[in-house]
């Protein structure tokens, strides 16, 4: 008797004393043993979710890594996919490129079986919109009904309202200005083919909509990269996706032809650096998905954004000073900065000229 | 015969030591190396011994220390770059076994300016992807080289390695090795930044044990608007051009000696410094007849 008793005490004890050895189950999602989960969740001063990749199913080379909350990042085409997955579905920062848009969808499928209902385009670069058409027509238009709901051979009941301009796939967003770039007069040719456009847009500074139980503010800064950029805030998980307003491969271009400006760009930089509000100690916090590069929070904003600041100081002093641009590039005004920022095609050089001729140009005077 | 048996099953059983010797404990730092630069720390414009390239001096001599007053730098930390050296890191560096196996998992390392803890991870793990966030303390992990802990150290973020502006990038890496001695301990940091150092920079620490010690870790600081008329996205900066010449003239020291850069670190560069303060010397030493022939 003493004997049985013995090992109902001993299994009891097992089974209570099975949490403290087993991690939980997102711990153990991320392949993290009891011990890590027990360091990383009290390293609460500088937690870093993404030092630990979702695993992806063979065939996809591209890397998923938790940003915070639901919101992950599809890192290692051309350009950045933030993905925020919940109950209701699926929400897409930026689609990338067409050659990887399957794998793409198949990473979105691990994290998430429901339907990719949104895609936001957040400014008029290919490398941010061609996966469009694909990853678009992998996902379903929210707004519509669904036909398969209603059993074998129901017709929907039609609702008031005009129709969606794209019935079928996930409903695409984007700033008005950045379709209008992408599109062209009745009879002209467009400068990318329909199946790549926005379904829906916008014109003014914010737009928002709650989607799998989160508020989502799409915002629309003037004039910084282009004129027709959106960054998109996930206000409870805390992450907010950029596209190329921040790039953290190289100097964040702005392309005057292209509605741009230096003032745009800091501005826009600014309005980052509000939204976001690091956990204590400029650590961790808001995370920031940028259009290219790595994961950031505030402090690595800042950074970006005294950069930015400085060398448009820099410039503006020169310009004031009356000095040539020769004269101003002969000081090398980016030498600290080109290590880590100059590219070819983009270089520091290439970025001073820009700065400098934008003001030059007469500045609109205040109302 | 049984006792033996238990003996071999109990030796197999055993978790091999490896030679690990336990640096936990509550830490206390030696100040005897390098007093001014812990504290007050580096003045304006030294960069002696430091083996920065151009593109670091010019970004330290822009760095303007009001910078600090910024709502969002107030409270920064001090990166892993630094925060070993000070001032006052006294530290808690704990061990984080295995709950299970009993197996050492981790350091970690609490204490440091701002509280940039540190995880040092010894189970062998790789680091993060290129796309994962970059912290203050970085990713750590760490091995045994006999009885010396070697630990590597990557995504840092951009930060200084010298409280002067002196930058360091976030593609810096950072080696530093741990040698207990008893109740000391010795640290030594090597960081290699492709961006803004000419070759690797090193620095030493010493810590000595303290039991009665109890590193306090919360510390939140607190941000406030220290200047109240500043537009939004004020970086103040100093412009290009300016150079800080209070400390050579403060030290007496020639100004071509306070620039830092990798010549700096050998003895050799003693004999360039000798030659300079001779040739001031000689030129002052003429100037000064020449005045004196002028006021005759």
């Amino acid at each position: 008797m003493r004997a049985r008793l013995l090992v109902a005490a001993l299994v009891a004890a097992a089974f209570a004393a099975g949490p403290l050895f087993t991690a939980s189950p997102k711990a153990q999602q991320r392949g993290l043993t009891r011990a890590e989960e027990t360091i990383v969740s009290r390293s609460s001063e500088q937690p870093q979710p993404s030092a630990y990749p979702v695993a992806m199913p063979p065939g996809v080379d591209l890397e998923v890594l938790p940003a915070l909350g639901n919101v992950y990042l599809i890192a290692g085409g051309k350009s950045n996919v933030a993905v925020q997955v919940g109950d209701e579905g699926v929400f897409v920062v930026d689609t990338a490129t067409a050659d990887i848009s399957e794998q793409v969808i198949k990473a979105i499928r691990v994290l998430s079986r429901g339907p990719i209902n949104y895609i936001v385009t957040t400014s008029f670069d290919p490398d941010h919109f061609g996966g469009n058409e694909r990853v678009s027509n992998a996902g379903e238009n929210p707004t519509v009904l669904r036909p398969r709901l209603a059993g074998p051979g129901a017709a929907v009941a039609p609702q008031g309202g005009a129709a969606p301009e794209r019935s079928q796939g996930a409903i695409v967003f984007s700033s008005e200005n950045t379709l209008n770039r992408m599109s062209a007069p009745t009879g002209e040719t467009s400068a990318v083919p329909f199946a790549l456009w926005p379904s829906n847009t916008f014109f003014t500074p914010r737009k928002a909509l709650s989607f799998n139980g989160e508020p989502i503010e799409m915002l629309h800064p003037a004039a910084a990269h282009t004129d027709g950029d959106v960054m998109v805030f996930f206000r409870r998980s805390d992450v907010i996706a950029t596209g190329d307003i921040i790039n953290t491969l190289g100097y964040p271009s702005f392309d005057a032809k292209r509605g741009g400006s230096i003032a745009g760009l800091l501005s826009a930089l600014n309005d980052v650096i509000e939204v976001t509000v690091p956990r204590f100690n400029q650590q961790a916090g808001t995370r920031v998905i940028p259009g290219h590069g790595r994961i950031l929070n505030e402090q690595d904003v800042v950074e970006y954004r005294d950069m930015m600041t400085i060398i448009h100081d820099r410039v503006k002093l020169a310009v004031d000073n009356g000095m040539t641009l020769a004269q101003l590039t002969a000081q090398q005004p980016t030498l600290d900065y080109d290590g880590l920022y100059s590219k070819p095609g983009w270089t520091g050089e290439i970025l001073v000229e820009a700065i400098y001729n934008d003001l030059k140009k007469p500045q609109p005077r205040a109302p | 015969m049984r006792t033996a048996l238990q003996l071999v099953v109990v030796m197999l059983l055993a978790t091999p030591a490896f030679a690990q010797v336990d640096i936990s404990g509550e830490w206390s730092r030696e100040n005897h190396e390098d007093q001014p630069h812990r504290a007050p720390g580096a003045e304006l414009g030294d960069y002696t011994g430091m083996p920065i390239n151009a593109a670091a001096r010019r970004k330290a001599e822009s760095w303007d220390a009001s910078i600090l007053s910024q709502p969002e730098q107030q409270a920064k930390p001090h990166p892993g770059q630094y925060s070993m050296r000070g001032p006052a890191p006294n530290v808690r560096i704990s061990r984080i076994v295995d709950p299970v196996g009993g197996q050492l998992v981790a350091f970690t390392i609490a204490g440091t300016f701002g509280r940039s803890d540190r995880t040092i991870w010894m189970d062998g793990r790789p680091h993060p992807s290129e796309y994962a966030e970059h912290t203050f303390g970085g990713f750590s992990t760490g091995e045994w080289l006999g009885k010396t802990l070697k630990v590597t150290t990557t995504h840092l973020k951009t930060a200084f390695i010298n409280r002067n502006g002196v930058p360091s990038s976030y593609k810096a890496g950072m080696t530093e090795w741990y040698v207990r001695h008893g109740n000391r301990m010795s640290q030594m940091t090597w960081i290699s930044d492709p961006i803004y150092l000419e070759e690797p920079f090193v620095r030493s620490n010493n810590y000595q044990i303290n039991d009665e010690q109890h590193t306090g870790t919360a510390i939140p600081f607190e941000t406030v608007d220290e200047l109240g008329d500043k537009p939004r996205g004020w970086v103040p900066s100093w412009p290009i051009g300016t150079t800080h010449t209070e400390f050579a003239d403060r030290f007496k020291i020639p100004f071509e000696a306070t620039r830092g850069g990798k010549e700096t670190l050998y003895p050799e560069y003693m004999k360039k410094i000798q030659q300079w303060v001779r040739e001031e010397a000689e030129k002052s030493g003429k100037s000064e007849k020449a005045e004196k022939k002028e006021s005759r």
